[in-house]
């Protein structure tokens, strides 16, 4: 899967640019400059997704992960005030032992994953010494200047085929999920409307705020 | 027919297992128990009659070859027993075996070498034999079993009916019927069977249905004591048969009696003083009978089972279950007669039983217990009989025993019911005009007991004494015959007096108070639930439940008393006035009193064969002819006893082989050896007549007989006063009889109590010792155990608390530090761990 | 790995070898895209480590989770080039991690506003209640 001209050159700007946004988010004083760093080193991601032909995914990734995933944690930092540390008068990073030890840590660990990525692909060179591109075969749209991808025909094919029951599963997980997500974000108001609260600890709570005792329970 | 003997014993067992598992769960109604019961036994004997007419009389009769089923009918292999070393009687088997050599090597020589032979060696082995002991199920039809199917199901089918009628009301009817029918199994297994072990089983079976029906009103205490007393008795018995029939099995390897008997009849006979392997047997088999059929010393369990219900009486204790010991000894006649010291043993036990018991029933009062004692002696008369060697007038007396004796249960049992339950006699009397059917029948065997010509009785009782008188197996006939004829007149006095004091006379329950009144308060007040059940009343024998205003029990203490609040006699209460039995209870006492008359005469003795033209009349109908083929004669060693006794002409009296009966000959002295003073040789070397010595004995025991009849007549009839003045002069004699020579006493200080003491000590020593040892082991454990706790606790424990709290105050503050609550130091260790993985995993070609 | 840290660190390499790298270079393929991945974990693991707000952590996981789908669809790639018939396994794998992803952000930002209610706090470091 060598690639070649063009291609290579935008391989090494979308790669650079996503370890190089990746390490912004990781150093960002303010949240959200986090949040659009990560941003952008999804879509990085998401080319490179593309340059390896695997342009559905690139395609589910910006929808999902960025539209979806980034946007609640926007939503998120917004609940959750930071005002503090944007005034910088708060530590970002944990107590300086920690610090060292995980950057120590992390440089070995990049050390000795080269290592084995180095490795491991020379054993794969001898392997299969010369992978055959398989571009030339697809087809062409009706200008006849660019190709359309057979990535999602086969994607769908391959996951309704042989992934159905993960699929299924999944599918489950993302239910449980989002109940799940529900009843962790509930306030204790609701709760307590809800009757969900233990006896105990709603008489704590109601001798906290005497407004929850008039709640009527709306389930029945 | 014969085939189907085996249907005679099943069909009561299913009549009685329908009534006993199913007449309570679906609440069969009277009538319907007792057809059911009925039924089976009349079945039964309608096939018995069918299986010996034709076995006996029919076209091709099979008489007197005995027909057992296992032929073309009925057998199963019961018991497959295999292999059995025959290692008893050798002696005797060796001589036989050298005379059996003897005899074929003699056979074999010419008649020359005969007569210049002067001697011969002959050999027999020594060494154990093996037989093959396989035990089957099979049913036998020969003469002796044939009488006894007969007497069973026939004198118990009379019984049945008269029980339906007496059983009237009783909560419990099915459960009666249901032993009965048991028992009529077990008896007929016990008469029928082909071999000794089918015997021991219906013995036992007549013992557990003794028990059953003895304490048929199991809720009084009476009744209880009376059914575990007889069956006891009846194991000590069981004892000695159990040990016969094993030796039995060790002497001719077979249980089957056709081989036991082909063997025994060869052995050689035991005289006076040889004690051999067939005396040991006999003695053995002669204890089993002293068991069942109440002969001293084991006789004290007869009078108290009058506690049962009469019919039981009638039927077990009178007709059929006492009479298994002298089928036992007839049966086995052969090992008998090769014993002489058990022949006159048995004779000797016969007697002292016959005049002891007589002397007891001249002084008891309860009419049911007049009737027990006197079967005892009646039954000591049979093994009288037995003993002296004319089994078969044993057997005849058997028949005709159970026909009078039976009768005069129900009878008793009739007079019961009618006087509402009374027994005593003392409160009886005049009972003539009340009960017309009672008294004639009763007569009828009043007459045939005490031995009037020409009724039942006497042909059978003349008989066994003049074959005392004249025994050539025994010595001391003489003496035999002379207790015979004592007991005979005892017989006679207090049978009179029964009659007397229960028929004739006046009404003395009119007099007294009939009945126990406190019983009749009790009885009122428990049906009303005012009192509980009380077990331990005494009362007067069997009665099944008492009615308010029933008179039951002894008589009030107080009489006046009871006159001042009842009346002049009670003439108030409807209840005193006794009735006569409905048909179902006459109806049976009518047939068995036609039997007791006219069945005397298949044994018409050979003192009549002037008239009768013959030794035996009837042929076959004659029971000697009959049963000779089961009777072994030691003279010529094989079995029917008498050569020549169908010879229905035989009008010389010397002319043909002299029998008589199932006497002996003088030949018949020879083979016994000299047996001392002969009582009747003695006469009829006087007379020089046998016929006249004959009916001089049958004189003398009909003189007797009138005699007691005269002198019960005086003392109960015409002088009444005279019983009284005699009892009191004879005093000491009169009291010795009224407590039945205490017997009873005796036993219950030597056996009992002593046998009590054992129990105590032996108690006593497992308790103390064998308890002591073992409670000992168990608190020295437990000691031990708790100095090793203490060890444990305080030592141990103290070791290990010491060292565990010294590490953890050292280690603790450390492994706390690593529990910081924040989870990026989580995070890190993970981390580490990653890396750990990572150079592990690449260490061959790092390092 | 000691070889290829000094070759990548010291200029002293011979022609052949520079060559080697400029057409490594040039032409990029499977080992460049694993790179990218390891590094993009490894930012991501400091990340997580390091910061004390709990957003920039869960934003850290995401790295990690994304480079792993990198690996993913290189190795998809790669296997579809060298004729597996399993090529696309990547891609699905890479679908149902995504899935994954965006379930546990979603659970993992409802527990953060339910601490941060009764914590009043996003600074992890003062989320010690199982200190002992």
């Amino acid at each position: 899967m060598t690639l070649s001209g063009y291609e290579a050159l935008f391989f090494w700007i979308f790669g650079l640019a996503a370890i190089f946004a990746g390490l912004l988010t990781v150093m960002a004083r303010n949240a959200v400059h986090s949040a659009l760093f990560l941003i952008s080193s999804l879509v990085s991601v998401a080319a490179l997704f593309v340059l390896a032909r695997a342009e559905f995914i690139a395609g589910v990734q910006i929808l999902v992960y960025v539209g979806g995933v980034m946007v609640l944690f926007l939503f998120v930092i917004m609940l959750v005030n930071v005002g503090a540390e944007e005034r910088g008068h708060e530590e970002i990073f944990n107590n300086q032992r920690q610090v060292t030890a995980s950057l120590i840590f992390c440089l070995l660990l990049v050390g000795g994953v080269l290592y084995a990525v180095n490795r491991g692909y020379s054993g794969l060179q001898i392997l299969h010494p010369n992978p055959v591109s398989q571009d030339q075969l697809q087809a062409t749209s009706a200008t006849g200047s660019s190709q359309i991808t057979k990535d999602a025909e086969g994607v769908g094919g391959s996951l309704y085929r042989y992934a159905s029951l993960p699929f299924e599963i999944a599918s489950v997980l993302l239910l449980v999920a989002i109940i799940g997500s529900v009843m962790l974000a509930r306030t204790l108001r609701q709760e307590a409307s809800a009757d969900d609260v233990a006896p105990e600890v709603l008489q704590e709570e109601i001798a906290r705020d005497p407004q929850l005792a008039k709640l009527e329970p709306q389930s029945e | 027919m014969q085939k189907y003997i085996w249907l005679v014993p099943l069909l009561p067992l299913i009549g009685a297992a329908i009534n006993g598992l199913l007449g309570r769960k679906f609440r069969f109604s009277e009538p319907l128990i007792g057809g059911i019961a009925v039924g089976s036994v009349a079945l039964s004997f309608l096939i018995s009659v069918a299986a010996v007419y034709s076995y006996g009389f029919g076209g091709h009769a099979e008489w007197p070859k005995p027909y057992l089923t296992s032929q073309d009918g009925f057998s199963f292999n019961w018991i497959p027993g295999g292999a059995v070393s025959v290692n008893q009687g050798s002696e005797a088997r060796i001589q036989i075996e050298l005379q059996k050599n003897l005899e074929e090597r003699l056979a074999a020589m010419t008649p020359e070498e005969r007569s210049q032979t002067k001697g011969i060696l002959v050999g027999a082995s020594d060494s154990p034999r093996f037989a093959l002991l396989n035990i089957e199920w099979s049913y036998q039809l020969d003469p002796l079993s044939s009488i006894f199917m007969l007497i069973v199901t026939g004198v118990g089918l009379c019984i049945f009916v008269f029980a339906t009628g007496y059983m009237h009301g009783e909560a419990g009817f099915y459960r009666f019927f249901a032993y009965m029918g048991l028992f009529m199994f077990a008896m007929l297994v016990l008469v029928m069977g082909s071999n000794f072990v089918m015997m021991f089983v219906g013995w036992e079976g007549v013992g557990l249905c003794s028990y059953l029906l003895i304490g048929y009103y199991f809720d009084r205490q009476e009744a209880a004591n009376a059914s575990r007393k007889a069956f006891i008795t009846n194991r000590i018995g069981d004892f000695g048969f159990a040990l016969a029939i094993f030796g039995v099995i060790a002497t001719f390897g077979s249980a089957q009696y056709t081989d036991v008997f082909n063997q025994a009849k060869g052995y050689p006979i035991e005289l006076l003083g040889q004690w051999g392997i067939l005396s040991w047997i006999a003695l053995g088999l002669f204890v089993g009978a002293c068991g069942k059929s109440a002969q001293l010393p084991l006789h004290v369990w007869l009078p108290d089972a009058m506690a049962g219900p009469t019919p039981v009486s009638a039927l077990i204790h009178a007709a059929t279950m006492v009479t298994a010991g002298l089928y036992m000894v007839t049966r086995t006649n052969v090992i008998f007669q090769h014993s002489q010291t058990m022949l006159l043993v048995v004779a000797l036990v016969g007697a002292a039983t016959a005049i002891f018991a007589a002397t007891i029933g001249i002084t008891q009062n309860d009419i049911k217990k007049v009737l027990a004692y006197s079967t005892v002696s009646q039954l000591g008369f049979m093994f009288m009989a037995c003993g002296v060697g004319a089994f078969v007038i044993g057997i005849f007396h058997v028949m005709t025993h159970a026909f009078f004796k039976a009768l005069m249960f129900l009878g008793a049992g009739s007079v019961i019911h009618g006087m509402h339950h009374e027994q005593d006699m003392r409160r009886m009397g005049g009972l003539k005009k009340y009960m017309p059917y009672t008294y004639w029948t009763f007569m009828a065997g009043w007459l045939a007991i005490c031995g009037i010509i020409p009724f039942s009785g006497f042909w059978s009782k003349d008989e066994i004494l003049w074959n005392a008188a004249s025994t050539t197996h025994i010595p001391l006939g003489w003496l035999v015959w002379l207790i015979g004829t004592i007991a005979a007149t005892c017989t006679a006095f207090y049978m009179t007096r029964l009659m007397a004091m229960t028929f004739w006379g006046r009404e003395r329950f009119l007099e007294a108070p009939a009945g126990g009144e406190a019983d009749e308060a009790h009885a009122a007040a428990f049906d009303k639930g005012l009192t509980q059940h009380d077990a331990l009343r005494p009362s007067a024998g069997d009665r099944p439940r008492h009615e308010p205003g029933e008179h039951v029990g002894p008589v009030h203490e107080d009489v006046a008393d009871h006159l001042a609040t009842h009346g002049h006699g009670g003439h108030e209460h409807g209840a005193h006035r006794p009735h006569e039995s409905p048909p179902s209870m006459w109806v049976p006492l009518a047939v068995l009193a036609v039997l007791a008359v006219i069945g005397g005469f298949v044994g018409i003795g050979p003192a009549f064969r002037t008239v009768t033209r013959s030794e035996h009349p009837g042929g076959r109908l004659n029971i000697v002819t009959w049963l000779n083929p089961v009777i072994w004669n030691p003279s010529t060693r094989e079995f029917n006893a008498a050569e020549g006794v169908e010879a229905p002409v035989a009008e010389t009296e010397h002319a043909a082989p002299p029998t008589e009966g199932a006497g002996h000959a003088e030949t018949g002295a020879s083979v016994y050896g000299q047996t001392g003073f002969n009582l009747a040789h003695s006469v009829e070397a006087s007379t020089h007549s046998e016929l006249a010595t004959e009916w001089i004995f049958i004189i003398i025991s009909l003189v007797v007989a009138g005699i007691g009849m005269l002198l019960g007549g005086l003392f109960y009839v015409w002088r009444p006063q005279l019983a009284n003045i005699w009892a009191q002069r004879l005093r000491p004699l009169y009291v010795a009889s009224y407590n039945k020579y205490w017997v009873d006493e005796f036993y219950g200080w030597a056996v009992t109590r002593r046998t009590m003491d054992a129990a105590r000590a032996v108690y006593a020593f497992d308790s103390r010792i064998v308890d002591g040892i073992v409670n000992g082991l168990a608190s020295l454990s437990r000691l031990f155990s708790r100095i090793v706790g203490g060890i444990d606790k305080y030592f141990v424990d103290g070791i290990v608390n010491t060292i565990a709290a010294f590490i953890l105050r050292l280690m603790s503050p450390l492994f706390r530090a690593a529990q910081t609550g924040f989870a990026q130091n989580y995070a890190l260790v993970m981390v580490l761990g990653l890396m750990v993985a990572v150079v592990i995993f690449f260490a061959r070609d790092i390092f | 790995m000691l070889n290829f840290t000094f070759a990548f660190l010291l200029q002293q390499v011979e022609d052949n070898r520079f060559a080697q790298m400029r057409h490594a270079a040039a032409n990029p393929d499977l080992s460049k895209f694993l790179w990218i991945g390891a590094l993009l974990f490894i930012i991501g693991v400091a990340g997580v480590l390091t910061r004390r707000n709990i957003i920039v952590i869960f934003m850290s996981i995401e790295l990690i989770l994304n480079a792993a789908n990198l690996n993913f669809i290189a190795f998809s790639r790669y296997l579809h080039e060298t004729g597996n018939a399993n090529a696309l396994a990547g891609q699905i794998f890479t679908v149902f991690i995504i899935v994954v992803a965006a379930a546990e952000a979603a659970i993992g930002l409802g527990i953060v506003i339910a601490l941060y209610r009764n914590k009043e706090t996003i600074w992890v470091d003062e989320i010690d209640l199982l200190k002992w």
